[in-house]
């Protein structure tokens, strides 16, 4: 065999080096070969990166999608946390400047006709909640409890038909009743001709009604007119609570000391 | 201005709901679930104490009288039944707002939405009672059913 090598490298001296015909004749026979296991590599290659690969790439994906999904929850249950704080300290900061003992509930459910306006909260008897407390939340009067169990109660928004707050524009002192028309706004009524009140004056609650206790906020002045046989100004008023969104609401432990709202 | 909810377009499941009960149950059991309905949405709403169980009372009554004069197994009977016993109950309700209260509801869109508030709770309906239907079948009853439509 060292002959053999020796006799090749021999054959190399003094000349290119090029195929001879016995090594031609090899070359063809095994190529065909070569190019063989050259392709089933590269086929196997591909089937290794476009599907094996993937395999674990498929789950990588789905691990991450799972992260993402946590991690947005998570997110979201930091968001309502931050939200729900803020609205508590507002309401801290309201029931620091009032100055009755007052409890805070959540509001729990809606009417459920569509056709009245009340909520129902999550606190009753046993909370000290009693019939005509006035509740309110950080922006101003939301109602009063009109129905009393020992854990919930029903408290009557002041937007509702049925309800009349007696309040006075804080502007002109000019004073009226806030009657409840089922809808976004409110009307002031009995304020004589001769008042002084404009679109964007705050009404606030004139603490004779005995419900509500004096200068709580109640909505601002949206419109003014006067009708020509009236004897009293027509206004509309806005209240500055926003009763689509209510979630939490202070109770005012206030009894109350007459009938009238 | 959505003076009492009269802007709202509702679809009144409840009603849908006693009208597929009537076809199953007694005059009476159908009766107490419409005022039992009823009684419930008035502790929970800020209206008249009995409003909405004199409601529901005035529903049942129109569901079986409509079950007598229309056919409530068929679709057609169906959409009728139910699409009167809305509009009753809104008739009622504004009877009801004339008796004790100043207050009418009685404009234009409150017409109008009450209209079709009537019309498309009669046409889901036989949807509706479907869906129930298919509900309320037990497992066994469904495979047995299944088998008799492969049989031959």
């Amino acid at each position: 065999m060292v002959g053999f090598v020796l006799l090749l490298l021999s054959s190399n001296s003094g000349r290119i080096s090029t195929w001879n015909p016995a090594e031609q004749l090899i070359v063809e026979i095994t190529a065909p070969f070569q190019k063989f296991i050259k392709r089933t590599v590269s086929a196997i290659q591909c089937i290794w990166l476009d599907y094996f690969y993937l395999v674990g790439l498929r789950d990588e994906n789905r691990r991450l999608k799972r992260e993402i999904s946590t991690l947005e929850t998570e997110n979201r249950r930091y968001r309502e946390q931050l939200s729900t704080h803020r609205r508590l300290k507002e309401l801290l900061q309201f029931k620091q400047a009032i100055h009755f003992p007052v409890v805070a509930a959540q509001v729990i459910g809606r009417d459920p006709t569509g056709w009245f306006k009340s909520i129902i909260i999550d606190k009753g008897k046993r909370a000290g909640v009693r019939i005509n407390m006035p509740v309110v939340n950080a922006s101003g009067v939301v109602g009063r409890v009109v129905s009393v169990s020992p854990n919930y109660a029903k408290a009557l928004l002041i937007i509702d038909q049925n309800s009349a707050v007696d309040s006075l524009v804080q502007r002109s002192r000019d004073r009226g009743i806030v009657k409840g028309l089922s809808s976004e706004v409110c009307k002031l009524d009995y304020v004589v001709k001769s008042g002084d009140v404009v679109p964007g004056d705050l009404v606030i609650t004139s603490g004779l009604g005995g419900v509500f206790p004096k200068g709580l906020s109640v909505g601002r002045v949206a419109s003014v007119s006067e009708g020509s046989g009236d004897l009293f100004k027509k206004i509309t008023i806005r209240p500055v609570v926003d009763f689509s969104k209510l979630e939490e609401v202070l109770v005012i432990l206030k009894e109350e000391k007459r009938s009238a709202g | 201005m959505n003076l009492l909810g009269s802007d709202l377009f509702d679809l009144d499941l409840i009603i849908v709901l006693t009208a597929y009960l009537a076809l199953s149950y007694s005059n009476l059991a159908v009766a107490l679930f419409a005022f039992g309905q009823g009684f419930v949405m008035d502790l929970f709403s800020a209206g008249l104490n009995g409003l909405f169980a004199s409601i529901y009372l005035v529903v049942f009554c129109a569901i079986y009288f409509g079950g007598r004069l229309f056919d409530i197994e068929g679709l057609q009977g169906q959409v009728m039944v139910v699409s009167l016993s809305v509009l009753l109950k809104k008739i009622v309700f504004i009877i009801f707002q004339i008796i004790f209260s100043a207050r009418v509801p009685l404009s234009t869109p409150f017409l109008i939405m009450a209209l079709l508030s009537a019309l498309g709770t009669g046409i889901i309906a036989p949807l509706f009672f479907r869906f129930l239907d298919s509900l309320m079948r037990s497992p066994a009853e469904s495979a047995l059913d299944r088998a008799k439509g492969e049989a031959p």
